[in-house]
């Protein structure tokens, strides 16, 4: 193959410098590992996690990302990418390295690496840890990088048609049905993690109700006034925010405030209504105004999340390992270790989702094939750090609060009485006027079963920032600060989902009957948002009032989902390096997917055959519907119409899981089919890249220019080609 | 190079690199591009490129990850 030849780069010389130098950052890694794991039984500095996780980031992106990028994958910086070749001036066009990483970045992280390791807190800091390190560095960032440089070899095709391509139509059909049904889950799992960080919080409420004409201000104001000034705009929505939040703690201690109290069932039907009308309205009133927003309130809080955590090296009060590990007997989700604690945290380490984004817009835009490992692998590792972060600041909570906070309603009952008896019971201690007290300091009205991930992270965000800026006296702000952040990256996900998905249904509409595909059909708009909605909505009502807690039912599924699309991911990527004829390094994504499958199917197997009624939806369902035929009640339900409401939902969440591991199950088999053919017949498969076609452009291929690559943009600069021309400066 | 040379650097790149990744400059990118494609035809206003970039990003939402 032609692709080998970017190898042929001269192999710079081993020198004692850099030796010594990573052989200290092993060390500090090694250090930082060994502490966490020698660590029984009295709270631990999180500056050691610090060092575990960026000591392994450091090594793997030396080492790991560089041989699968010259090895198994071959880039060449000497074939042009599809921005240098197509270069339309509107999806591709060559894009500066670090500016496409913010843009990738900004794409892939969201809401999931913060809410996961939250959850997955239960388990004690140390399994959680692991996993996000190790599988960012062995799945979760070469899935990314790998789909990146496959898409970017086919002119930026999506994962669907990678999946009807490369692995043949049944893989194909496989994967929209899995791409469509995560959307869905996943926009019903996120909004209840809005939902419940709002639910009786006049504080919170207002602030985020405000986000609405403030995007819409910013709207207007891009359009007419100030064309194309995204900046000095976002600037100004930012400052309304904060102006937002504080206004927030006015209207909490004034007479507005019970305007703003709402239940949950109320504040779905707001949700519903809002991601209903935010995704038929142009996109320049709400959506990209609010996206702006989001986007940079993101990349502020984890700046400051990450020199918060850097500076106070706060001490972590959740154990190493917890005995619900082992017992699968926790409050916060059901099912032991493995394989739920990969359920749990998929994004931070292994999400299929960012396959979508590695297939979409970003390989369009850049600009050099040796980039790939840059964005690809450097993004998704910059996400999993992310993820580390989020665990400290769940860590930092006395696990006595974290239970308060995480367990289901039905558990911990509502006052702080009753949730300090129900954590006595687990085996941690809170008294009630502890718990009071927190709930006061941070402005809520209570803590008890906030489940969702977002108010733990919020008291956690709270307590890191405010030893940085504010001290105690700052909590409320802080805590209402890192709830809007969270919130507002969720809405526009909602919005933004919503149109998503509405676009793939209309696309499928369309084949049956034509006018459904027209994207400016407005009745057809209507209808098509109206069942995305609805999809959505009818599991956010379900989740929020299920008896057994919405988290617990819902967010394994949701785990299931996102992983079932990352077995798809890999899947396309084995198969394309075994139709390259690269059999040899193929491991490199199959032991992924193989620990992928794995996982997700044992976890599938429990959730619909297990016999514990707390792990298996079916055994739910019967030991439900057994006691409703006798007309008895089981507790957390309170009467017999929770009864019938706790069977419905275990039979939906049972077909659900049924569905999710069967498409695992027939992209694996469509997989096999494909590889076995492969491999049996004689000489090379027809290739599906795109014809080699030289390169004009010079560009450096990681953050920093190497003396290799100064030597060649000066080259290029003297021959005047214009090669360097879009790439950006590059001053250094 | 002074310690307040260096901080000014790094102000200008860092408001250089927000205006890029926010797209401000592809107006500038698109008359470059304009000018030597069709040099006789008057390319469109900012205005007019903002609203039909946004219009077209109306088909097209961008993708956002959990």
């Amino acid at each position: 193959m032609s692709t080998d030849t970017g190898s042929a780069t001269p192999a710079r010389k081993i020198t004692p410098r850099s030796v010594i130098i990573w052989s200290l950052v092993a060390i500090v890694g090694a250090v930082g590992w060994g502490a966490l794991a020698l660590s029984r039984g009295e709270t631990i500095n999180a500056g050691w996690l610090l060092a575990a996780a960026l000591g392994s980031y450091a090594i793997a992106y030396r080492f790991y990302s560089k041989f699968i990028a010259k090895r198994v994958l071959g880039v060449d910086k000497r074939r042009a990418t599809p921005a240098e070749r197509i270069n339309d001036g509107t999806d591709f066009h060559v894009t500066d390295r670090r500016v496409l990483y913010g843009h990738h970045f900004a794409a892939i992280a969201g809401a999931g690496p913060l809410v996961g390791p939250v959850l997955a807190a239960q388990f004690g800091f140390l399994p959680g840890t692991i996993w996000i390190v190790a599988g960012a560095i062995f799945a979760g960032c070469v899935q990314d990088m790998v789909i990146l440089f496959f898409s970017m070899r086919r002119n930026g095709r999506s994962l669907g048609q990678l999946a009807r391509d490369e692995i043949g139509p049944v893989g194909g059909v496989a994967a929209l049905i899995a791409v469509f049904s995560i959307m869905i889950i996943l926009l019903a799992v996120l909004a209840l993690v809005v939902v419940n960080a709002l639910a009786e919080s006049p504080w919170g409420t207002f602030s985020i109700a405000m986000t609405i004409p403030i995007a819409l201000f910013m709207g207007i104001y891009m359009r007419t006034l100030r064309p194309g000034k995204v900046i000095e705009t976002t600037f100004i929505g930012v400052g309304l925010l904060l102006l937002a939040i504080v206004a927030g703690g006015w209207v909490d201690q004034s007479s507005w405030a019970d305007a703003w109290t709402f239940s949950p069932q109320t504040l779905v039907i707001f949700l519903m209504i809002y991601g209903f009308v935010a995704s038929v309205l142009p996109v320049w009133m709400l959506l990209a105004p609010r996206d702006y927003l989001s986007t940079f309130m993101k990349i502020g809080t984890i700046v400051l999340l990450a020199v918060g955590v850097a500076v106070t090296l706060p001490s972590m009060q959740n154990g190493a390992i917890s005995k619900f590990a082992l017992s699968g007997e926790g409050p916060v989700f059901a099912g032991s270790l493995f394989p739920f604690a990969f359920i749990t945290i998929a994004c931070g380490a292994l999400s299929g989702f960012h396959s979508l984004i590695s297939s979409g817009t970003t390989p369009k835009m850049i600009a050099k094939e040796t980039q790939v490992r840059f964005i690809g692998y450097g993004g998704m590792m910059m996400e999993s750090f992310v993820a580390v972060m989020a665990m400290i600041a769940a860590s930092v909570l006395t696990p006595g609060l974290y239970y308060a906070m995480n367990a289901p309603a039905g558990l911990v009952g509502d006052t702080v009485q009753s949730a300090s008896a129900a954590v006595t019971q687990l085996g941690f201690v809170i008294s009630p006027e502890q718990l009071q007290n927190i709930a006061n300091l941070v402005g809520e009205e209570s803590l008890v079963a906030r489940t969702g991930g977002a108010p733990t992270l919020a008291v956690g965000m709270a307590q890191i920032f405010s030893g940085l800026i504010g001290g105690s006296g700052l909590m409320a702000f802080w805590y209402h600060f890192a709830i809007m952040f969270e919130a507002l990256f969720i809405l526009t996900t909602v919005d933004a989902g919503t149109r998503v998905g509405r676009f793939m249904l209309q696309d499928t509409l369309g084949n049956v009957w034509k006018p459904m595909a027209r994207v400016s059909w407005k009745p057809g708009l209507w209808v098509t948002s109206a069942i995305v909605v609805g999809g959505w909505g009818y599991f956010l009502w379900v989740g929020v009032n299920d008896p057994l807690g919405g988290i617990y039912q819902l967010f394994p599924l949701f785990g299931i989902a996102n992983q079932l699309l990352a077995a798809v991911a890999l899947a396309v990527a084995t198969t394309c390096l075994i139709k390259a004829g690269k059999l040899k390094w193929a491991w490199v994504t199959a032991i992924p997917l193989a620990w992928d499958a794995v996982v997700t199917l044992t976890a599938s197997w429990q959730k619909i055959f297990s016999a514990d009624p707390a792990l298996g939806f079916f055994a739910q369902r019967a030991r439900f519907s057994e006691a409703l035929a006798q007309g008895e009640v089981l507790p957390p339900a309170e009467n017999l119409e929770d009864m019938q409401q706790v069977v419905t939902n275990a039979t939906v969440d049972g077909v659900l899981s049924i569905l999710f591991a069967s498409m695992i199950i027939i992209v694996l088999l469509d997989a096999f089919r494909t590889w076995y053919k492969v491999l049996s017949a004689h000489g090379p498969v027809p290739s599906t890249e795109d014809p080699y076609v030289e390169s004009k452009l010079v560009a450096p291929a990681g953050l920093f220019v190497t003396a290799e690559e100064k030597a060649e943009l000066r080259e290029a600069e003297l021959v005047g080609a214009g090669g360097a021309g879009g790439a950006g400066k590059d001053e250094t | 190079m002074t310690v307040a040379t260096k901080v000014a650097e790094l102000a200008r790149w860092t408001g250089w690199y927000l205006k890029e990744v926010a797209g401000e400059h592809d107006y500038d990118r698109y008359v470059e591009h304009h000018m030597r494609a069709h040099p006789d035809a008057p390319a469109l206003s900012r205005r007019e490129f903002e609203r039909k970039r946004m219009d077209e990003r109306q088909i097209r939402p961008g993708q956002r990850c959990c």
